[in-house]
C-alpha cells in the first residue's frame, strides 16, 4: 500500500531540500507546489476510507485508525527493562482533520506569503519544515515519536519568529522557546513514567498508541512520601506541555507576545494548528490514556477553561493592538476546548449523549478557531503590509479605500464572535449544551463571554474599518486577488462548516464515541 | 400548497446571494426588480399558505406540517434536526414579515434612489438576507434554529443600522444594537440549554406542543428560569426595559430599515417568542408576572420619553417601544391572539407612519429635527394623510386598525382582572389607559409641529415623493384604516384563525363579558381621544412651542429617564476597567512580571555559582577535600546510631 502518511509528513521536507539546491528565485512557487500537492493528497485521507466502501465508520478510532504505517525502529532489552520505539504513523478521524486542516493553512500561509522578499528561500524552507513537524504530532501513534515530532516543530518555529519577527522578536521567539519546553520537559517525564509503570505492570512494553489507550496504569506513585493516584500524576505531567501550548491560563503570556511579533503566516500557523496541537494532545494523549485521571481533574480542567474564556475576553477589551488582540480572543476561545473537553470526561453521571456532544464541540473548535483565527490574522497582515501598523486607534474609515477586505474581516468577525450559520456557532453551541449539564456555572461564564467577544470585536471593526476614513490611509489599495485567495478559501470553509457540520461530526464520531465509552466505563463519583 | 414553504427561505437568500456577489455589476433596475421580486414570490407563497392552513383546526395537525426535515448535527444520542413547521401562528407571521416586507422593498426603491449603484445594490442585499432570517425564525420547527433566525436578523439589522458606514454615529449604533442582542441570544441559549437538557430535544412537536405528553410542570424551577430566560431574550429583541437603549440609537439606519425592522417585524419577534412558548408561561406564573411588569413599564416609559423628542425617527422609535409594551402585556394575560392581531395592525400604522416620516424627511434633504419644520401640509398632502391615519391607528381612534387590536387587548386584561379580582392587573390596565392617553398626545404633537403652522426652517425645492414611495404608503394607509376589522367583538376572525396555535390560553381565559368589552373600549377611545385633543390645545395652535425648559420632569422625560448614560456609567464603563485592571494587575505585573521574575532569579544564581568555577586546582582540591570529609561523617554517624 501507498505510504500516504509518510508521504505527506516528509513530502514538505523534501520540498524544502528542493528549495535549497533549487533556483534561488522559483522559491515561492517550489514551496508552492510542494505545500499544494501535500494538501491535494492529504484530501486523499479524508476521501479514501469514504470510497473504501466502510462509510463514516472506516474513519476509525485510536485502536483501529483508517490509516497505519507501521515499521519497527528501536528495540533493545536490558533484563526485564525494554525500550520498544515504533516508527509508528496513523490516522483516525481525530487526526485526519487536523492533518487536513495544517496541509490546507501550511498552503495558503505559502501564498500568504508571496510579498517576503527578505531570504525567501529560508523562509520558505522553514514554512515546509514547520509543516512536516506539525503533519508528524498529529499522526505519531507512537508515543516517543509523538514527542520526537512535537520538539521538531520548535525549531523551524523559533527561526520564523527571531529572523522575520517584529521590533521585539528575539524576546518573543526565546520566550516561546523556553514556555515551550518547560512544558515538554514534564511531558517527557510523564511519557517515560507511563511507558515504563505500563510495562511493568504488564510485561509488554510499547509506546504504541493502541496499547497505551487499551491498557490503563493502577494504584498510586509515592514521592517523597506523598501518594498520588498514578493516572492523576501521568494526566498532570502529560497535560502540563500541552496546557502551555493550548495556551492554559496561567500559561499563556508566551502567545500574545509571539503573535505580535510573529510575521503574518507564521501567525496564522501558530493560532491555526500550533495551539491545536495542545487540544490535540490534551485529548489524544491526557484523555486517552489516563481516562481516570483526567475524570479527577475534570472540575479544576472546567474552572480553568472557564477562567480562560472570560479571561482572555476581559484582556481583549482593551488591546490597541490588532494582533495583540486576535491573540487573546485566542487565549478565549482556545478555553471552549478545555471547556468541552472536561464536560465530556466530567465526574457527574451525565448522559453520555451530552459528552460527546461536548468532545464534538471541542473538536469542531479546535478546525473552527484554526479557519477562523487564520483568516484574521490574514486580513491583519494584508493591512499591515499596506500601512506597516496594527494600531487599531490610528486607523478609521479603512471601508472607504478596502471594501473587500472590510468585508471579508466583518466575515471572519462574525465567525469568530459566534454567528449562526458559520462555524463557530456549532462548536461553541455544542460545547455548551454538553457542559452545561456537567459543568452549568462554568458553562454560564462562558456564556456571558458571548457578550464581551461581541464588544471587543466589533469594537475593533468599528474603529478601524467604519467610520469617517482618515486622510492618512487615503493612498492604501483594496487587498488584490493573491490577498484575497486564502481569505475566500478560508471563508468558503467556515461557512460550509457553519451551514453542514455534518461531515466534520461523522469524520470525528467514531474517535471520540471510543472516548466517551472509555469514559462511561469508569465509576461515576456518587455525587 | 405547504410543501412550497422552503421556498419562503430560498427567495430571500437567492436575493441576497445574487445581490451581495453581483449587484455592483447590474444596472439599478434590475437590481430593484430582483430585490423587490424575490420578496414578491416569497409573498405569494405566504399568502398561499395563509390560505391553504384555513382548514386545520386541531393543534395536533400543526405536528404533521412540518415541511422539511434534515438532520444538521447528530452528536452521541444527541440529534439535532432541520426543519420547517407552517401552523396559523407562523402563517400570518410570515404574511406580515413578506407583505410589509414587500411594500418597504417598494418603497426603498425611491428612498434608496440616490445612493451609488453599488450601496443600492448592498442595500437590497441586505434587506433580503434579513427577510430569509426573519422567515428562518418564523418557520424554523426547533429552538435552536428559532435561535439562528434570531441571530441572524441581529446581524441584518447590524449590517443595515451601520449602512451609512462612514457616519460614526451610525456604526455606534449597530454596534451597541448587536451587543444588546446578544444579551438577548444568550437569553435563548440557556433557555434552550435548560429545555435540551429536559427533553434531550428542541424540536417544539418534543418541548412546547402540549399533545406531546413533555409538560412543563406548573411553577417549577426550570419552567420558571427557561421562562425568564427567554424573556431576556424577547427583552433585547423587542426593545423592552432595561433592554430597549438600541432602539432610538438604530434610527440612524436609513428610514426603510427603521420601518422593516425596527418596527414592523424585527422588534416583534420577541413577541412572536413569548406567544410561540405560550405553554411554557402558563406554566411560570413568576414570569408571568414578569412579562406584565416588564411590558406595562416599557409601554408607560416609552409613552412618555416620546413626549419631548425633537427627533422625529426618535418620537416613532419610542412609540414603537410603547406598541410593543402593549403586545408583552396582552400576552401576560394569556391574550396571546390580541397581542399578535396588534403585532400585525402595528405593522400596518407604524410602517406607515417610518414611511410617512420618511418623505418628510426626504423632502427636506436628510432633515429629521422637528424643530425646524413647520408648515408642510400643503406641500406633501399624501404624506400629511398618512401620518393623520396612522397617527389615528397609533392613538386608537375608532375605527382605524390599531383601535380594534389595542381595544382587544385592553379589554383582555380588564376581564382578567375581574375574574382573578387582582389588584395588579388592574393598575397593568391603568398603565395602559395612561399610556394611550400619552399616544394620543405625543403623535399628535409631532403631527401638528411637523405640518401645522408656519415653517421654520428654509428648504428649497420641497416636493411629495415619487410613485414607487407613494403607491407603497397608499396601501398601507388603506390596511391601517380597515385592517381592523378582522378581528372585532362582533366577528372575530382574526383569533378564531389563530384558534389551533392558541388553543390552551383561550380556553384558561374566563367568559369575557360583552359588557365589560364595550366599557373597555369607550372608555380607552376616550383617553386617546384627550391626548389627541390635550396635543391639539398645546401644539395644534402654536406649535413653534419648542422653548428650553428646565423643568426637571421636562429634563427627565427628554433624556429618556438618563438611563443611557446611566447604563454606560454602571455597566459599560465598570466592565471596560475589569478588563484594564486584569490586563495591568494580572497580565502585566503577576504572570509576566512573575515569568520574568523567574527568569531573573536563575539568572542570578547561575551568575552566583559561576563564581565557584574559579579555574585554580586548590580551590577544587579543598572543595572535594571539604566533601569526602562530609560524606565520611555522614557515616559514622549513621554507624554510630
Amino acid at each position: 500500500m501507498f505510504p500516504l502518511l509518510t508521504t505527506l509528513v516528509f513530502l514538505p521536507t523534501i520540498g524544502a531540500l528542493v528549495l535549497m539546491v533549487g533556483p534561488k528565485g522559483a522559491s515561492r512557487w517550489i514551496a508552492a507546489i510542494f505545500s499544494g500537492v501535500t494538501f491535494v493528497l492529504s484530501l486523499w485521507l479524508y476521501i479514501g476510507p469514504l470510497v473504501g466502501g466502510s462509510g463514516t465508520a472506516g474513519f476509525g478510532s485510536i485502536m483501529h485508525p483508517a490509516w497505519s504505517e507501521s515499521i519497527p525502529w528501536v528495540h533493545f532489552a536490558i533484563g526485564t527493562l525494554q525500550l520498544n520505539i515504533d516508527y509508528h504513523l496513523g490516522a483516525d478521524g481525530l487526526s485526519i482533520f487536523m492533518l487536513i486542516l495544517n496541509a490546507l493553512l501550511s498552503f495558503l500561509a505559502i501564498i500568504g506569503s508571496w510579498h517576503v522578499s527578505n531570504r525567501t528561500r529560508e523562509y520558505m524552507a522553514l514554512l515546509l519544515i514547520l509543516e512536516t513537524g506539525v503533519m508528524g504530532v498529529f499522526c505519531a501513534f507512537d508515543l516517543y515519536l509523538f514527542w520526537l515530532f512535537w520538539e521538531v516543530e520548535l525549531i523551524p518555529m523559533f527561526l520564523l519568529i527571531a529572523i522575520w519577527g517584529g521590533q521585539r522578536r528575539e524576546y518573543a521567539a526565546w520566550k516561546f522557546v523556553i514556555y515551550t519546553i518547560f512544558g515538554s520537559a514534564f511531558m517527557l517525564a510523564g511519557i517515560i513514567l507511563l511507558y515504563f509503570s505500563l510495562g511493568a505492570q504488564n510485561g509488554a512494553y510499547s509506546a504504541s498508541f493502541s496499547y497505551l489507550a487499551s491498557h490503563q496504569v493502577a494504584g498510586t506513585y509515592s514521592i517523597f512520601g506523598i501518594s498520588i493516584a498514578s493516572q492523576l500524576l501521568l494526566f498532570l505531567l502529560l497535560y502540563l506541555g500541552f496546557a502551555i501550548k493550548l495556551p492554559m491560563i496561567p500559561f499563556h503570556t508566551w502567545l500574545p507576545d509571539a503573535h505580535t511579533e510573529a510575521p503574518t503566516a507564521v501567525s496564522v500557523l501558530l493560532a491555526g494548528v500550533l495551539l491545536k496541537m495542545g487540544a490535540y494532545g490534551l485529548i489524544r494523549i491526557c484523555v486517552d490514556f489516563a481516562p481516570q485521571g483526567a475524570r479527577d481533574f475534570a472540575l479544576p480542567l472546567a474552572v480553568l477553561g472557564a477562567i480562560n474564556i472570560i479571561y482572555g475576553a476581559g484582556c481583549s477589551l482593551v488591546q490597541r493592538d490588532m494582533k495583540k488582540l486576535i491573540a487573546y480572543s485566542s487565549v478565549s476561545h482556545m478555553g471552549y476546548v478545555i471547556l468541552g473537553v472536561a464536560a465530556a470526561i466530567g465526574p457527574g453521571a451525565t448522559n453520555p449523549a451530552f459528552r460527546e456532544a461536548a468532545l464534538t464541540g471541542a473538536a469542531i473548535q479546535m478546525f473552527s478557531h484554526g479557519a477562523v483565527t487564520g483568516m484574521l490574522f490574514f486580513c491583519v497582515g494584508v493591512l499591515y503590509e499596506k500601512a506597516h501598523l496594527r494600531e487599531i486607534n490610528a486607523f478609521g474609515g479603512l471601508m472607504a479605500r478596502m471594501p473587500r477586505l472590510t468585508w471579508i474581516y466583518t466575515f471572519a468577525i462574525m465567525a469568530s464572535l459566534g454567528l449562526p450559520g458559520l462555524s463557530g456557532f456549532v462548536a461553541e453551541y455544542l460545547v455548551y449544551t454538553g457542559s452545561f449539564a456537567n459543568f452549568p456555572a462554568q458553562t454560564i461564564i462562558a456564556a456571558v463571554t458571548m457578550i464581551l467577544t461581541a464588544g471587543y470585536l466589533l469594537w475593533m471593526l468599528k474603529r478601524a474599518f467604519y467610520g469617517p476614513l482618515n486622510p492618512r490611509w487615503a493612498h492604501l489599495n483594496d487587498a488584490n486577488l493573491l490577498e484575497m485567495a486564502p481569505l475566500v478559501m478560508l471563508g468558503v470553509v467556515v461557512l460550509f462548516v457553519g451551514v453542514y457540520p455534518g461531515f466534520l461530526v461523522d469524520l470525528l464520531r467514531p474517535s471520540l464515541h471510543q472516548i466517551i465509552q472509555t469514559m462511561g466505563s469508569l465509576p461515576v463519583a456518587g455525587r | 400548497m405547504l410543501t412550497l414553504t422552503p421556498l419562503l427561505l430560498v427567495f430571500p437568500l437567492a436575493g441576497f446571494v445574487i445581490l451581495g456577489l453581483f449587484g455592483r455589476l447590474l444596472p439599478r433596475v434590475v437590481v430593484s426588480t430582483i430585490g423587490c421580486g424575490v420578496i414578491f414570490l416569497a409573498f405569494l407563497v405566504a399568502l398561499g399558505n395563509f390560505f391553504a392552513l384555513g382548514s386545520a383546526t386541531s393543534a395536533g395537525q400543526m405536528v404533521s406540517n412540518e415541511q422539511i426535515q434534515w438532520n444538521w448535527v447528530t452528536a452521541g444520542g444527541l440529534q439535532i434536526p432541520f426543519g420547517l413547521l407552517v401552523d396559523h401562528l407562523s402563517a400570518i407571521m410570515m404574511l406580515v414579515v413578506t407583505g410589509v416586507g414587500l411594500l418597504i422593498h417598494v418603497y426603498s426603491i425611491g428612498y434608496m434612489s440616490e445612493e451609488r449603484p453599488v450601496a443600492f445594490a448592498r442595500f437590497f442585499s441586505f434587506m433580503n438576507l434579513f427577510i430569509f432570517m426573519m422567515s428562518l425564525l418564523v418557520l424554523a420547527n426547533t429552538f435552536l434554529f428559532l435561535l439562528v433566525g434570531w441571530a441572524g436578523v441581529g446581524l441584518a439589522s447590524f449590517l443595515l443600522i451601520g449602512f451609512w458606514y462612514t457616519r460614526p454615529s451610525a456604526v455606534a449604533a449597530a454596534q451597541k444594537a448587536f451587543v444588546i442582542n446578544v444579551i438577548g441570544d444568550f437569553g435563548l441559549m440557556l433557555a434552550i440549554f435548560l429545555m435540551v437538557g429536559k427533553f434531550n430535544t428542541l424540536n417544539y412537536s418534543g418541548t412546547i406542543f402540549p399533545h406531546n405528553g413533555a409538560a412543563f410542570s406548573a411553577g417549577e424551577m426550570t419552567t420558571t428560569a427557561i421562562a425568564l430566560l427567554l424573556l431576556v431574550a424577547a427583552a433585547a429583541k423587542s426593545a423592552q426595559l432595561p433592554l430597549h437603549v438600541w432602539l432610538p440609537d438604530a434610527m440612524e439606519g436609513p428610514t426603510p430599515v427603521s420601518a422593516l425592522i425596527h418596527a414592523a417585524t424585527m422588534v416583534t419577534a420577541g413577541v412572536y417568542l413569548v406567544a410561540r412558548s405560550h405553554v411554557i408561561f402558563e406554566n411560570a406564573p413568576i414570569a408571568t408576572i414578569v412579562l406584565a411588569v416588564m411590558g406595562g413599564a416599557s409601554a408607560f416609559y416609552a409613552a412618555t420619553s416620546a413626549l419631548f423628542q425633537y427627533d422625529i425617527k426618535r418620537v416613532l422609535a419610542y412609540s414603537t417601544m410603547s406598541q410593543l409594551g402593549y403586545m408583552f402585556m396582552g400576552e401576560s394575560v394569556g391574550a396571546d391572539s390580541a397581542a399578535i392581531f396588534h403585532l400585525m395592525t402595528h405593522a400596518f400604522f407604524k410602517a406607515l407612519l417610518f414611511m410617512a416620516a420618511g418623505g418628510v424627511i426626504h423632502a427636506l434633504h436628510g432633515e429629521q429635527d422637528m424643530r425646524k419644520m413647520g408648515g408642510l401640509r400643503s406641500r406633501l398632502p399624501i404624506t400629511y394623510w398618512s401620518f393623520i391615519v396612522g397617527g389615528l391607528a397609533l392613538a386608537g381612534i375608532i375605527p382605524f386598525a390599531g383601535f380594534w387590536s389595542k381595544d382587544a387587548i385592553l379589554s383582555a386584561i380588564l376581564a382578567q382582572a375581574q375574574t382573578q379580582q387582582s389588584v395588579g392587573l388592574y393598575v397593568l390596565w391603568l398603565v395602559g389607559l395612561v399610556t394611550a392617553f400619552l399616544t394620543g398626545l405625543y403623535i399628535f404633537r409631532l403631527i401638528f409641529t411637523v405640518f401645522h403652522g408656519e415653517p421654520r426652517a428654509r428648504f428649497d425645492h420641497v416636493h411629495e415623493v415619487g410613485t414607487p414611495m407613494t403607491a407603497p404608503m397608499v396601501i398601507l394607509l388603506v390596511l391601517a384604516t380597515v385592517g381592523g376589522f378582522i378581528g372585532t367583538p362582533f366577528a372575530d376572525a382574526f383569533s378564531a384563525y389563530l384558534k389551533p396555535a392558541t388553543t390552551v390560553f383561550q380556553d384558561h381565559l374566563g367568559g369575557q363579558s360583552f359588557a365589560t368589552e364595550i366599557a373597555a373600549i369607550l372608555v380607552a377611545l376616550a383617553v386617546g381621544l384627550a391626548g389627541i385633543a390635550l396635543a391639539w390645545r398645546r401644539y395644534g395652535r402654536q406649535p413653534a412651542l419648542f422653548t428650553t425648559n428646565t423643568n426637571p420632569v421636562y429634563l427627565l422625560l427628554a433624556h429618556a429617564y438618563y438611563l443611557d448614560p446611566l447604563f454606560n456609567a454602571a455597566i459599560a464603563q465598570p466592565v471596560l476597567m475589569l478588563g484594564r485592571g486584569l490586563n495591568t494587575v494580572i497580565e502585566r505585573w503577576t504572570l509576566d512580571g512573575g515569568s520574568l521574575g523567574v527568569a531573573h532569579v536563575v539568572n542570578w544564581l547561575s551568575r552566583s555559582l559561576r563564581r565557584t568555577e574559579t579555574g585554580y586546582a586548590r580551590n577544587y582540591a579543598l572543595a572535594i577535600a571539604f566533601g569526602a570529609i562530609v560524606i565520611v561523617g555522614a557515616y559514622i554517624v549513621a554507624m554510630s546510631r
